[in-house]
């Protein structure tokens, strides 16, 4: 795909993160899931990763860094909550931290 | 590589520095020693930069501290974060838009005012807050909450991410190499003396070894024969999805054992901490502190209720009894220092860093380190700070 394009292919509609920023970071040597993550916001919006997960598993693939190869991990660590959940339905005010 | 900076292929075999974790600690420690001539530096981590707690801190920043031990370092490293962007160029987002201490409690004030004359006589910026000067600054606070509190106008808050890397990049200019997926397994010494490192890459010779691996700090220690009253344990945050803005400074709660911030983007993100010490190295987060984060920030901040948690995570730290972190060496085990035991880690590595440095290149003692060397703990002489708000585990009051 030309540059031009990449900079319409939408892999993060949470942040508004591009095709075209994934390639920059990863040309710039954010190579690790955990710090392509940082770098771009990915899998830090609120659809918890559900939605950039395919598409960074494309893009790794299409770099030659498919998921699963060698030692290192394809995706950033998932951590909760699966989905988002709103803090007045966690919170406890007569629990012991009251 | 992991990030811009990281050097690809095997460390060598030897340097005049090796630094064990890539963390705050290490990345900004190696940037002041290569800045002063130091060559030869490699910094080693078993994982990616800044992935332990440098990157899962609270991101904040102040001095308003009570004790002269703490006020010292922490108003030197709060002033460095004011030009770190230029020097190190790069944007790492530092954001001084106020650091505010609440108080909530009689006592609690009380310390605010004292701290506050303290903080005068020592020309650092600071101004008491009455219970209606809070509200004014942060009318979103629940105002039972609300004693009064001691807000530091120069202090803020920075994005951790960006420091990490910026660190990073400008050791790499100076010449520190930093390699990643590369765990260190143990020390080499002979008579007394640290003479390098064993790792997962084969050993390396190093003429000192610097430990800043964080919240696996105690092991680094204990392969130099070094054991201190220290524990290793977990902190836990979280961060809701982006609101209007209603929380311009960092803040501190000192009833909730809280502090938290607003995200130039908009995002809540805030920890808190319960009573007892959450010895752990885990860094899986639990359901127990989720319930605590969630019911004091929607106690502190009523419009949190609606607002969606995102993400909750966990990091591990090292922590002597009085929380103040262990900088030096010690007595009988030359070629080694460590910069652990940091729980305000964040904010005070510009300071300590650059002190650390100096001190190593210099061969001469800081004096404002030397409250927090190691020796501290072996004589029990401990640090008496009251403006915290990480547990010591003593009951609650």
């Amino acid at each position: 795909m030309s540059a031009r394009s990449d900079r319409r292919t939408i892999v993060c509609p949470c942040h508004d993160v591009t095709l075209h920023d994934l390639k920059v970071s990863w040309e710039r040597g954010y190579t690790h899931p955990e710090t392509l993550k940082r770098a771009t916001a990915l899998f830090m919006g609120p659809c918890q990763g559900k939605y950039c997960a395919p598409a960074l598993d494309d893009f790794l693939e299409s770099v030659g860094a498919a998921p699963g190869a060698e030692d290192s991990p394809a995706r950033p660590t998932v951590r909760p909550p699966l989905y988002a959940v709103r803090l007045g339905e966690l919170a406890d005010p007569d629990g012991e931290s009251a | 590589m992991s990030a811009p900076g990281v050097r690809a292929g095997d460390p060598g075999a030897s340097y005049d520095v090796v630094v064990i974790g890539a963390g705050i600690q290490g990345l900004s420690t190696a940037y002041e020693l290569a800045k002063r001539g130091v060559r030869r530096i490699a910094v080693l981590d078993r994982a990616w930069p800044g992935g332990g707690a440098s990157g899962r801190n609270g991101e904040l920043i102040r001095s308003i501290f009570s004790s002269p031990e703490w006020v010292g370092l922490f108003d030197l490293s709060l002033r460095r974060w004011h030009d770190l962007s230029a020097e190190l160029d790069m944007n790492v987002l530092f954001s001084p838009s106020g650091y505010l201490v609440l108080a909530s409690t009689d006592e609690q004030w009380a310390n605010c005012e004292r701290d506050h004359a303290y903080h005068r006589s020592e020309g650092v910026d600071s101004d008491l807050l009455s219970h209606a000067d809070v509200l004014a600054l942060v009318p979103a606070l629940n105002p039972e909450i609300v004693r009064g509190g001691i807000v530091q106008p120069s202090g803020g808050f920075a994005h951790h991410d960006a420091v990490n890397w910026a660190y990073l990049k400008a050791g790499a200019r100076h010449g520190v190499e930093v390699y990643c997926d590369v765990t260190v397994t143990g020390l080499t010494t002979a008579a007394g003396r640290v003479t390098g490192v064993q790792t997962s890459r084969g050993p390396i010779a190093a003429g000192l070894v610097l430990n800043t691996a964080g919240g696996n700090a105690l092991d680094v220690n204990a392969w130099a024969g070094i054991t201190l009253p220290m524990v290793t344990s977990r902190l836990e945050m979280l961060v809701t999805e982006p609101l209007a803005p209603f929380l311009r400074q960092g803040l501190a709660a000192l009833a909730l054992l809280g502090y938290c911030h607003q995200t130039a983007r908009g995002e809540f993100v805030g920890g808190t901490e319960r009573h007892h010490v959450d010895e752990s190295r885990s860094q899986n987060s639990t359901w127990d502190l989720l319930a605590d984060m969630a019911t004091k920030w929607v106690s502190l901040f009523p419009l949190l209720s609606g607002a969606r948690l995102l993400r909750h995570w966990a990091g591990t730290v090292t922590q002597a009894a009085d929380l103040a972190p262990v900088i030096g060496s010690v007595p009988d085990v030359d070629g080694f220092v460590m910069s652990c035991g940091w729980v305000y880690g964040f904010m005070g590595a510009p300071g300590a860093s650059t002190l650390l440095a100096e001190e190593i290149v210099s061969g001469t003692p800081s004096p404002i380190l030397a409250p927090f060397s190691p020796r501290r703990l072996v004589e029990g002489r401990l640090i008496a700070e009251s403006s915290l708000v990480v547990p010591t585990g003593e009951d609650p009051a």
